[in-house]
Parts: structure tokens; C-alpha cells; sequence
């Protein structure tokens, strides 16, 4: 029976042998080719709401060999930056991501990291006491991040954009600009607004009186949510872990770097911080649940105002997934 | 492991081995030729970012466009291999990085502290810096420029360039083009596995069972079919096997005939020749009267010799023609066999024969009669029967000799024990007359052993 067995299993083999070795030889022929190992590109900006991957990147708590941090200073460079597929993860506000979907980017929104609660604010020369005396004067504004709040804040007090004169300039000018008399007042964020603050400039509105707030998001290319699940993953625990740290009001690693990163001093660095409300887990949770509701309202708010055309188009903008399997 | 004893499975393993030598000495090439060339790339890049952002920047804080030239320098960190970029003025402030804490900063505070320290000369000579590291795993480049329209306001544009990914991608690439290799030469080591099979390996055993059985079956050879190497040795080997049989037979034949004309002289000239003396030294005998006697004595103790000596040459005559000698045939030279067997070993012997003289050629004849005295001493001597019976008729068109027996049956034995002889020369006289011996046993109260031959009559 035996040699039966083995002498039925040698004429099976012959039999199907050609077969597998046909189907080994096209598999191994078309077999694809390596696609090359790319880095995970993440674009923070420099803010303090992006500190915490920033640290992370200097402290190389996120491996070089998988994540590769970019630098770029402007929220518009980020977005154009993250837009050309150069990028692909950075971290926006919710009118930035807005901005951005209505631009046809093709972006995820992965975590909510952190609330303004005054770390955007208009500052104003010191005869400008209220906002209605900003009426005809010139308003230096970065259009893809502070147009929000201007707006908010001119229909606070019953005004619209064509009562002021917007002047596009970047939050670097800003404390320049001001002080040169070029402008009378700047919609400017922190770092920025701390300096400013310590100039002798003072502030007409903030983000604390925002009905909708500015909202810190971590978004991620769509082909980055396919391709590179794991990667985002660990950014997005790194992200939480970090924040914890640099928002745990005591000195923690990096913070040397972060200091020269922001020019800021340690005193100037925890105001900064302060005006910025880390979210946790359950509260980015229910933010992140609360996205599409709040950014129809901003989206009426910004289409009413001229920021943008059109209702960015698309639903599926928000995966919650990643969270979800990062922070359980 | 018997099977890489094969020829087929040495070639597919030879062919294999190779294949993986060469995969192996490919990969050792391209990844030589792919880190070549990813670090010329490497090196054209660095040439070219540097060039092109030390001009755009001496135009850039020339117009005092310093926003611009932090933009510039974002742009070149999305490089992946750009590790730092720095500005730095003759003084060695960082003006411009790829990552802003180190702007404002003293260069020597930077991680590019050494490099720029290494390279200082370059804001001498204006002339661009770029080195490799002993490993070529990292590049410095460090290109000048002026700042403002002062020949004195010098500045450089740094960059470190790391190779570690690039070069770790181009091993990835080049053992990931090996692999996908190997598993062609597999597929293809399999294929070329089962052509052999099919090809020469199925067919050489063919060719060795063709061997085997001319030497152990009866008839000719069979050829296999093709036109191929292989073909032709079998169709060559059949036709020698051919006229080795037809060899055979001659010297069978021409032995045969010389026995019967040794048989028949010593039966017609040498035994007729005794015969006569016999009956003359019985006449002298009775013409003797001496004395004593002594003398008619000798000559009758003469005349008896010589009739035992007739006796014997008659007994060696039959032995070497025992058909056709005195016209008493087949039947008789049957029976002569049995009549031998019952006295030698006390066998009850008998016969069951019909005429087959007009069928059976008189060589035929002989050489069926060699056979039967084969099988029946054969049985005698080793089967240990008790009674023998031996039967000759027609079956179809074939001539019939079955010899039955009650002893014990016929175990075939190796040639190595030198009793084979008898059994050989059965053999070559059973091809000669094309014939086939079949050995059966029948139960019942007691066995009986049969051997059947059957002997064609279109070759009688």
C-alpha cells in the first residue's frame, strides 16, 4: 500500500508539475517591481500647535529611516506643499483643511490636536480701541490663516470685509509692518502674538470669543491613509505622547530647540502654550465626531464672506479609524 | 537522496547552482552599478541645489527678501536626502535652515559645526566645497556668494547630504530584482526537470527494460519509436539481439546435426562393424578344440565384451540422435526418456502422444524432445515426484508439450549457483523454435505442477 501511495503521489507530481512550475514561472516574471521606499513626509508648519511632532522629529522619537519632517514656516507653503503631493501629512486648521478640500485636495482628516483659545488674535496700534474704528484702515491679514477670525470678528460688531482694507502679508512681517505704521492693526497667532504683545500693541479680538474656534487637524493624503497605515499610526501616538509632555507646564526634552524654533523665551513659550488647549482622547474623539457640523456652519460663514466659492464637495473626509486603532 | 542519482535531476541541479551563481554575481554587479550611479545622481543634485540656491540667494538678500529665501530653503528640505541646510554669513550666523532652530544661531553651535570649521576656506578662495565621507554615506556641499554688493560681505549656503536611505533602497532594489531572477530560474529549473523527464529520462528506462528483457524474455526486442539518439541505440541494439538469435540458432542447428551424423555413424558404421566381430569371435570360439578350453573361453569372454560394447555404442548413438535413429521417431524417443526415468528414479511415467511428424520438422523434432528430458529429468532430480506425465498434441496452430508432475514446483534459481546450464540451453532452444514455457501449479488433494510449452507452427 505504501509503495502504491508513493508511486500515486510521483504520478500526481508529474501530472501537475508543468502546471505549477507554468505558474511559478509567470508569477516569478511578472512578479512587480520594488516601489520605492519612501519616508513618511510629515508637515507640521511652525506653530506651537505643531510642536509636539516637531520635538518629535528632533528628538528622533520618530525614526528618520521612516519619517521625514519638513520645515516650512508658512501655512501657505504647507498647503501648497501638501497639495503637490511634496507632503503627506500636515497639520492645518479646520478653515485651512476647508480651504484646502474646496482647492481639490484630496485629504483625511486623522486627529483633532488642539483648540485657540487666544493664541490667534487681531492686535491694533494704540489709538485703535475698538473694532468699529478699524473702519477704511489698512488690516495686514495672512489670507489662509487668519481671514477666519477677521471675518468673525468684523460681523461681531456688525461689519464685513469691504469695510476694511485686507493687506496680505505673512506673520513674519507682521511686527514690522505694525510698527512702521504700514498697517493699523494684523490678525496675527503666536508665536507672533506674543511678541507682539510684549511691543506695547494690544489685542481688539481673539479666538476665545470665536463661536465656531480655531481647530488644529492632522490630515493625511488619501493615498498616504492607503499606503502607509502603520506609519500614521505611530505618528499620531507620538503626537499624543508629546503633547502630553510639552503641555505638562514643566520643562521636558527638546525644549531647547523648541525655544530657538519659536524664538521665544520659557516664560514666553507657557503663554504661548496656555493659549492653546491640548484636546485628549475623549475630547478629540467628540470633536472629531462634531467636524462636519461645525465646518458646514464655517463653510456657510466662509462662502458668506467670500474666503471660499463653493461647498467643498465630497463627504468622506474624516476616518476616525486611525485614532481609534492608535489611542484605544 | 537516490533522487539526485539521476541524470536528469544532476542537469537540473547543475543548471540551478549555475543560475544562482550567476543571480548571485549579478547582484554583486547591479548593486555596484546602482550605488554608482544613485550617488552620481546624489551628486549632480547637491551641485545643482547649492549652485542655484547660493545665486538665488545672493539676489534674494540683495533685495533684502529674506521671507523668500526662508521659503527657498524650506523647499530644498523636501529633498529626502538633504539631512541640514544652513546660510551663514562670513561671521558664521545662521541666516537661513532647513530647520529654523538653528536660525540666528553661531554655525559652530549647529551639528554642521565641523563641516563648516573644514570648509572655512571657501569663503576665501569663493570657490564651492564638496565632500564625501569615508563611507560615502554623507556629502557636504558648501557653495558661496555675496550677500550685498560689498566684495567683503560674504556668506556660503551649506548642506549636508545623507546617502543611508538611498544606498539602503539600492540594496533592497537590487536583492528584490535577485530574488524575482531566482524564482524564474526556479520555474524554469522545474520545467527543465519535468522536459528532461519526459525526454530522455522515461525513454532510458525504456531502453534499459528493452535491455533487460532481451536477456531474460523471450523474442525479439522492441524499438522505441522517434528518430532521436535513443531511438536509433534501441533500433541498433534490436537488430544486433536479431543476429545474435539468428547466430544462436545456426550453431544450435549445426551442433544438432553434427550429433546426428556422429549418432548415426556410430549406429550404421561402428556398432554394425562390433556386430560383426561379435558373431565372428563367436564362430572362432566354436572352432577352437584345445586342450583345457582356455583358448574358446578367451574367445567367448571376446565375443561377450564386444556384445556389451555394441550395446554401448547403440546407447551413445541414441543419446546423441535419439529421434529418427532406426525410424522409431519422437514417440519412441519419448518413451525412452520415461522407461530412463522410472528406472533411475522409481517414477510412475506415462505418455500421451499424438502424431505430430508431419508438423514438426525433424530438427524440431529434436529440439522439442531436448526439452522434455530437461523438464522431466529436471523434475526427477529436484521436485521429487512420484508420478510424471508427459503429453504431446496440436492446440490451434501450436504443437503442445505440457509435462505434469505431483513433487514439489519449480522455484527458479540464480545462475550464480552453476545449475543453471540445463535451464540455459532450454532457453535457446525454446527461442530457436520461437516457443513459450509457462509453469503453473494446479491444487487440489494433492498439486500438480505443469510446465507448458508452446511452440508456433508457422516457425516449426
Amino acid at each position: 500500500m505504501h509503495g502504491m501511495g508513493m508511486k500515486d503521489t510521483k504520478a500526481l507530481l508529474r501530472r501537475f508539475l508543468p502546471l505549477i512550475s507554468a505558474v511559478v514561472l509567470l508569477a516569478a516574471s511578472f512578479f512587480p517591481y520594488q516601489e520605492p521606499r519612501t519616508r513618511l513626509r510629515v508637515v507640521p508648519g511652525i506653530w506651537p500647535a505643531a510642536e509636539p511632532l516637531l520635538v518629535a522629529g528632533d528628538l528622533q522619537i520618530l525614526p528618520p529611516y521612516r519619517f521625514q519632517i519638513i520645515e516650512i514656516p508658512w501655512s501657505s507653503a504647507v498647503a501648497r506643499a501638501f497639495g503637490s503631493g511634496a507632503a503627506d501629512v500636515a497639520v492645518v486648521t479646520l478653515d485651512g483643511a476647508l480651504r484646502m478640500r474646496e482647492a481639490g485636495q484630496k485629504l483625511k482628516v486623522l486627529m483633532v490636536l488642539s483648540q485657540s483659545t487666544g493664541s490667534d488674535a487681531i492686535v491694533a496700534r494704540q489709538h485703535i480701541q475698538r473694532l468699529q474704528d478699524l473702519k477704511g484702515k489698512r488690516v495686514g491679514v495672512e489670507r489662509s490663516a487668519g481671514s477666519y477670525l477677521l471675518v468673525n470678528a468684523l460681523e461681531s460688531v456688525g461689519m464685513s470685509m469691504a469695510d476694511v482694507e485686507a493687506v496680505p502679508m505673512f506673520q513674519s512681517e507682521m511686527e514690522q509692518s505694525l510698527q512702521a505704521g504700514q498697517v493699523e492693526a494684523v490678525v496675527v497667532m503666536n508665536p507672533w502674538l506674543t511678541k507682539l504683545s510684549l511691543g506695547g500693541t494690544h489685542s481688539l479680538y481673539d479666538s476665545s470669543q470665536l463661536k465656531i474656534p480655531i481647530i488644529y487637524l492632522l490630515v493625511a493624503s488619501e493615498r498616504a491613509c492607503d499606503t502607509s497605515r502603520k506609519e500614521l499610526v505611530s505618528l499620531l501616538k507620538v503626537q499624543a505622547e508629546m503633547s502630553g509632555k510639552i503641555w505638562g507646564g514643566k520643562p521636558f526634552q527638546g525644549m531647547d530647540a523648541v525655544l530657538r524654533r519659536e524664538n521665544l523665551n520659557a516664560d514666553e513659550l507657557a503663554s504661548c502654550l496656555r493659549q492653546l488647549r491640548p484636546l485628549n482622547k475623549s475630547e478629540g474623539m467628540k470633536m472629531l465626531n462634531q467636524l462636519p457640523q461645525l465646518a458646514v456652519k464655517m463653510e456657510e460663514q466662509m462662502i458668506r464672506s467670500g474666503i471660499i466659492k463653493t461647498r467643498p464637495a465630497g463627504t468622506e473626509w474624516i476616518d476616525d479609524t486611525f485614532v481609534k486603532e492608535a489611542l484605544p | 537522496m537516490k533522487l539526485f542519482h539521476s541524470i536528469q535531476s544532476r542537469i537540473t541541479l547543475t543548471v540551478l547552482s549555475f543560475g544562482l551563481l550567476m543571480i548571485l554575481f549579478n547582484n554583486w554587479r547591479n548593486q555596484q552599478w546602482l550605488t554608482e550611479r544613485r550617488l552620481l545622481r546624489l551628486e549632480q543634485e547637491a551641485t545643482e541645489t547649492s549652485s542655484r540656491l547660493a545665486g538665488l540667494l545672493q539676489h534674494l538678500s540683495r533685495k533684502q527678501q529674506e521671507r523668500a529665501a526662508e521659503l527657498e530653503m524650506a523647499y530644498v528640505s523636501l529633498s529626502a536626502d538633504v539631512d541640514l541646510g544652513l546660510v551663514c554669513n562670513k561671521e558664521g550666523i545662521v541666516t537661513c535652515s532647513t530647520h529654523m532652530q538653528w536660525k540666528q544661531m553661531d554655525v559652530l553651535k549647529t551639528p554642521l559645526a565641523d563641516e563648516w570649521k573644514r570648509h572655512a576656506s571657501v569663503l576665501e578662495t569663493m570657490a564651492p566645497a564638496f565632500e564625501w565621507n569615508a563611507g560615502k554615506t554623507s556629502l557636504v556641499v558648501m557653495v558661496p556668494f555675496f550677500e550685498t554688493y560689498e566684495s567683503t560681505s560674504r556668506a556660503a549656503v551649506l548642506i549636508r547630504y545623507d546617502a543611508t536611505l538611498a544606498l539602503v533602497q539600492v540594496r533592497e532594489d537590487a536583492w528584490h530584482e535577485s530574488l524575482r531572477q531566482a524564482g524564474v530560474l526556479l520555474a524554469s529549473c522545474l520545467l527543465l526537470w519535468f522536459a528532461l523527464d519526459e525526454l530522455i529520462t522515461r525513454r532510458v528506462r525504456r531502453v534499459v527494460e528493452i535491455l533487460r528483457a532481451a536477456s531474460s524474455k523471450d523474442g525479439l526486442p522492441t524499438t522505441l519509436e522517434g528518430h532521436d539518439e535513443l531511438s536509433l541505440i534501441s533500433k541498433e541494439f534490436a537488430g544486433a539481439v536479431t543476429k545474435l538469435r539468428t547466430a544462436e540458432n545456426m550453431v544450435l542447428e549445426a551442433a544438432e546435426q553434427e550429433r546426428r551424423k556422429i549418432g548415426r555413424d556410430l549406429h550404421d558404421d561402428l556398432c554394425q562393424r562390433l556386430s560383426a566381430i561379435k558373431m565372428k569371435a563367436g564362430v572362432v570360439q566354436g572352432m577352437i578344440h584345445d586342450k583345457d578350453g582356455r583358448i574358446a573361453n578367451l574367445a567367448g569372454q571376446v565375443a561377450e565384451e564386444l556384445s556389451e560394447s555394441t550395446v554401448i555404442a547403440r546407447s551413445m548413438a541414441w543419446g546423441l540422435a535419439p529421434v529418427g535413429i532406426e525410424n522409431h521417431g519422437l514417440k519412441d524417443a519419448l518413451e525412452n526418456v520415461l522407461r530412463f526415468a522410472e528406472r533411475s528414479y522409481m517414477v510412475q511415467c506415462s505418455l500421451d502422444y499424438s502424431d505430430l511428424s508431419t508438423s514438426l520438422t525433424g530438427s524440431s523434432q529434436e529440439l522439442l524432445f531436448r526439452i522434455a528430458q530437461e523438464l522431466v529429468v529436471n523434475a526427477c532430480k529436484h521436485s521429487k515426484p512420484s508420478v510424471i506425465n508427459i503429453s504431446v498434441r496440436m492446440e490451434d496452430s501450436n504443437v503442445v508439450l505440457s509435462v505434469i508432475h505431483d513433487g514439489t514446483p519449480f522455484i527458479k534459481q540464480s545462475a550464480a549457483d552453476g545449475s543453471g546450464m540445463g535451464l540455459h540451453l532450454m532457453g535457446q532452444r525454446l527461442r530457436t523454435l520461437s516457443a513459450t514455457l509457462e509453469r503453473t501449479v494446479e491444487k487440489g488433494e494433492r498439486d500438480f505442477s505443469i510446465a507448458i510449452v508452446r511452440i508456433p507452427l508457422k516457425n516449426p
